[in-house]
């Protein structure tokens, strides 16, 4: 396995686009490399549209955008080789699923349709049902028809506008496990969402989206550790709470503590100085600890963050 | 973003054979042919199209049995029954059925079901679009007008005393005039359905406006253009179902009416240059939409 320097595979300079007054995307730049990037936003930020910019279904008002190194406006044969899965319903209810996949791979123009057609099938665990109409699939089993219609093209860049929408949970568990294996395969997978905990589950790097400019990107941890203005919460087990908070809190090394029963949360703007401070004073009290966690690293405590009082 | 390290996982993209985008009208095609015959759809969905396809062959062996009952009394009864340009008077009738019911399926629920961007984020453009869903509506509109008489072509060759290959030798001018008149009637229609469907979203609605232009449009244009304001003739030249019909009967030689741009003076060749008109609006009209939309 040879290290490489990561491709750019999509990119944006300077992406705006806007609809009259309202302003959808503004002066957005960005870089995608092979691996699996959450888009996230609450509803309305402007993650459909940067989508459909980025994928060439929508001009942009400015700025540019190239895809696998094409204008996608400009150059379609670059649609080989990327494929969208969108937000709306956006199958033929009357066909079935093995139907609608395979009018995809005519589409795509691929030549080997009924093989690739049950690849594509068996990928999202639809094999089995691959000849029942639409019309009878569960949403999220749509969702899943959806992506075998994006995969059968067998897409280098996959964008994938809300595909757990409807899913249950086994089918998300499922959608994501599927998306992280494409992601490892080298393939780009651009997912948006506005469920935090999905996002964070699958992808590798997170891009935020507030209002339709771009709020925040990166890792969940280094966007965490980006926001050195905010205090850190850290949560500490032990088995004499109430003395381990007032030590902290006499030692002056912490902002704030909350007890919630044998937990202490920490508010600290140093944590580096939390950890030099914590073993001494347990030594010392003989407080025992039992599990000390980074209480705010999850996505949705970045994404509070970054939304503020939005 | 790019401060990661992204490892050679062994991606390698897709370097199997890809078609060309004769392909992707194919496909566009297809499915739009299955649509509008309800193949592969529930019963319901195959009862209007196939009816009316089965009348219109139905009425075919209708002539020609009617021909040979005729013909075995007199030949002067046979010549007196209907043949290739009142077939096609019969044919319009259960085109203008069919295109109106099966006609806005090909356009309209592309847009209702959000597919439309199913179609372009593939490497498609408007006009491959478009071609497909063109293809699909002249294979199954155009078969309706032209398997019938082609039906009742061989049919009278088979009844003619002249015998079946001097019949067809003798009549070598039904092989244009049978696709023309077949054009004329799909033009028209098809330039009015692209407008329609490309406009309205809802099939049931553009059915409507599909069939009322057609039927009530032909009525109201004679009417206005009976009146005394200037230039009110003019206004006969909105009858576009009455533009194929003349057509046909210029290309025939037949007279099965007057038909109101007739009545108000103008020659056939001005029915013949409305018709490129509406089939050149209707195909600029869906393409500047669907180029807005795509």
């Amino acid at each position: 396995m040879s290290a490489t320097a990561p491709a750019t595979t999509v990119q944006a300079v300077g992406l705006s686009k806007w609809f009259g007054q309202k302003v959808a995307v503004s002066e957005v730049d960005l870089a995608f490399t092979a691996g699996v990037t959450g888009l996230l936003g609450p509803n309305g930020a402007g993650k459909t549209t940067l989508l459909r910019l980025l994928t060439g279904l929508q001009k942009p008002s400015q700025g540019s955008v190239r895809v696998l190194g094409l204008d996608p406006r400009q150059d379609r044969e670059v649609y080989q080789r990327i494929a969208l899965v969108p937000e709306d319903e956006a199958v033929y209810p009357h066909l079935t699923a093995r139907g609608f996949v395979d009018l995809n791979a005519g589409l795509a123009r691929v030549a080997d349709r009924d093989q690739t057609v049950q690849l594509a099938l068996e990928e999202v665990g639809l094999a089995d049902v691959a000849d029942r109409r639409l019309s009878g699939f569960s949403k999220g089993m749509r969702q899943r028809a959806k992506v075998a219609a994006a995969l059968v093209s067998d897409p280098e860049v996959l964008f994938l506008d809300e595909p757990l929408n409807g899913a249950d949970p086994v089918q998300r568990a499922h959608l994501i496990a599927v998306f992280q294996r494409l992601g490892d395969q080298g393939r780009t997978v651009i997912v948006s969402s506005h469920v935090l905990a999905e996002v964070e589950r699958m992808a590798d790097r997170v891009i935020a989206m507030i209002d339709g400019r771009l709020a925040a990107e990166g890792t969940v941890h280094s966007l965490r550790a980006a926001m050195t203005d905010k205090p850190r919460l850290v949560r500490i087990v032990s088995d004499q709470p109430r003395l381990l908070g007032s030590l902290l809190m006499a030692s002056g090394g912490v902002d704030g503590v909350r007890l919630d029963g044998i937990t202490v949360e920490v508010s600290t703007s140093d944590p580096a100085a939390l950890a030099r401070l914590l073993a001494p004073t347990t030594r010392q009290a003989g407080i025992r600890l039992r599990q000390v966690l980074p209480a705010d690293e999850s996505l949705e405590t970045v994404f509070r963050y970054l939304v503020g009082g939005r | 973003m790019t401060d990661a390290v992204i490892y050679d996982r062994g991606y390698r993209s897709y370097e199997g054979e890809r078609l060309g985008r004769a392909a992707i009208r194919r496909a566009i095609a297809r499915d739009g042919i299955r649509r509008v015959l309800g193949l592969r759809r529930k019963a319901r969905r195959k009862v209007l199209p196939w009816s009316l396809l089965v009348t219109a062959v139905t009425m075919a062996a209708v002539i020609i049995g009617l021909h040979f009952v005729a013909g075995s009394i007199s030949a002067a009864v046979a010549e007196g029954l209907p043949s290739y340009p009142n077939l096609f008077d019969l044919y319009s009738r259960i085109a203008l059925l069919l295109i109106a019911v099966t006609g806005p399926e090909l356009l309209g629920p592309d847009r209702s079901l959000g597919v439309l961007s199913v179609y372009f984020s593939r490497p498609m453009r408007v006009s491959d679009y478009l071609v497909g869903k063109l293809f699909a509506y002249l294979s199954v509109a155009g078969a309706l007008y032209v398997v019938p008489q082609l039906l009742l072509h061989l049919g009278l060759a088979g009844l003619s005393d002249d015998g079946f290959f001097s019949y067809l030798v003798d009549r070598l001018d039904i092989l244009w005039k049978v696709p023309a008149v077949a054009a004329g009637y799909l033009a028209v229609h098809g330039g009015l359905l692209a407008v329609v469907s490309s406009q309205i979203e809802r099939t049931g609605f553009a059915a409507a406006a599909y069939f009322g232009t057609l039927t009530a449009g032909n009525q109201l244009a004679g009417v206005i253009a009976d009146t005394d304001f200037p230039g009110s003739r003019f206004v006969s030249l909105l009858a576009l179902d009455d533009h194929a019909r003349v057509v046909r009967d210029w290309v025939f030689g037949s007279n099965l009416g007057r038909h109101v741009p007739e009545e108000f003076g103008f020659d056939p060749w001005v029915s013949a240059l409305a018709i490129g008109v509406v089939a050149l609006i209707g195909g600029w009209w869906a393409y500047r939409r669907y180029r807005k939309l795509a």
